[in-house]
């Protein structure tokens, strides 16, 4: 039985998935690091309460001028805001680029890796980003939120690009960027599909 | 291209916003989610009488380990990620109309295995569990919704009559 060419497009895509993850999983504390590096040059260049990142492992925290108090045994506690991002809830998009690229394998596919994974970079801390202003507008609370100095329907933007990219965007992302690079593909769909029709029905 | 991704961009934020509505998540996404659960246990039980099901919960009567199914798990959203999809590539509405209600269909199914598959896993052990269900079980999901879409397309190019132009995105490549 032949395959067809999206049948052999889900297989491989399939198998390099289940073959990439783990070596994603595993090379995550190093990949991560120059997502967290963009993240947080962006924070602290954006905002004047955010100083820098501290990562441990696949995990960053944002260090904020940002006061919190909380009341532990009847005793008021204050500290400093520090939101926590695990690379890995964002970073996985990556080796479904990865694994697109090996299923339609394009010309010069090699170098459609290279720019892709560099591309999924700035996405990636993009993601980041967006979980550290999420924690800080929408989850820290108003008091925090007020010393931020910004407008509530900043907080209201943040919101809605942080549930979107959460639930849409990190997975999308290495697809369009598939799509991006390698058009041939449904091009070649296309016509093969349309070829098919011609064969069975000649003119 | 550039139109293509314009539109599916707009279609999508659109959807989803109107996703995350109170109101749509009471009256429609909640109850779809139930169902969900409702449906995986149907699946199940034939083969596995320790399961049982709760609102949006599947557990098992022996060891009392649960998964619910949350926002992200329904395929809500890998089905609106098709919707835009084949509302923004060029085809008669009729081809979309057909393309969007198997497709969201072929999604659910995938999105069942999903459910079932991580309920057993996280049985077995929590630690495959969380890889599946945070990282590889995402991606398979997107793969689905990617081969669906391209299927459609292959299923549009072979309806077209012969003389018909080429669609503006395979024209772009």
């Amino acid at each position: 039985m032949q395959l067809s060419s999206v049948g052999r497009f889900l297989l491989v895509a399939i198998a390099s998935l289940l073959c990439l993850m783990p070596l994603w999983y595993y090379l995550s504390p190093q990949l991560s690091k120059p997502v967290f590096f963009m993240a947080g040059e962006a924070a602290s260049t954006l905002f004047h309460w955010a100083l820098s990142y501290t990562q441990k492992e696949t995990t960053a925290l944002l260090n904020t001028t940002l006061k919190v108090v909380s009341v532990q045994n009847g005793q008021f506690k204050s500290g400093k805001l520090a939101p926590l991002v695990d690379y890995r809830l964002l970073g996985y998009g990556i080796v479904i680029f990865w694994a697109l690229v090996l299923a339609s394998f394009p010309r010069h596919w090699g170098r459609k890796l290279l720019i892709g994974s560099l591309a999924m970079l700035p996405i990636q801390a993009l993601n980041v980003a967006l979980q550290w202003c999420n924690d800080v507008f929408n989850r820290a609370g108003p008091e925090v939120f007020v010393q931020t100095g910004l407008p509530g329907w900043v907080a209201d933007v943040v919101a809605f690009l942080y549930h979107f990219n959460l639930f849409i965007f990190t997975a999308l992302a290495p697809v369009m960027l598939w799509l991006l690079l390698d058009r041939e593909f449904l091009a070649k769909l296309h016509a093969q599909a349309r070829a098919a029709v011609a064969v069975q029905r000649p003119q | 291209m550039v139109r293509f991704f314009l539109i599916f961009i707009a279609v999508l934020a659109v959807l989803f916003r109107i996703d995350m509505l109170d109101e749509v998540q009471r009256v429609a996404i909640e109850p779809w989610t139930s169902l969900l659960a409702t449906a995986s246990a149907a699946l199940m039980t034939p083969l596995d009488s320790d399961v049982a099901h709760h609102g949006r919960i599947l557990m098992s009567k022996a060891t009392g380990f649960a998964v619910s199914i949350e926002a992200g798990c329904n395929g809500v959203e890998a089905a609106i990620i098709l919707i835009a999809g084949m509302i923004a590539f060029p085809s008669s509405w009729k081809h979309k109309l057909a393309g969007i209600a198997i497709g969201i269909a072929a999604v659910q199914v995938v999105n069942l295995l999903r459910i079932i598959s991580l309920y057993y896993l996280g049985k077995w052990n929590m630690t495959v569990f969380e890889f599946a269900h945070l990282y590889l079980w995402q991606a398979l999901i997107m793969l689905d919704v990617l081969v669906v879409w391209m299927l459609w397309i292959r299923w549009i190019a072979r309806q077209q009559p012969p003389s018909s132009p080429q669609p503006p995105l395979a024209n772009a490549a």
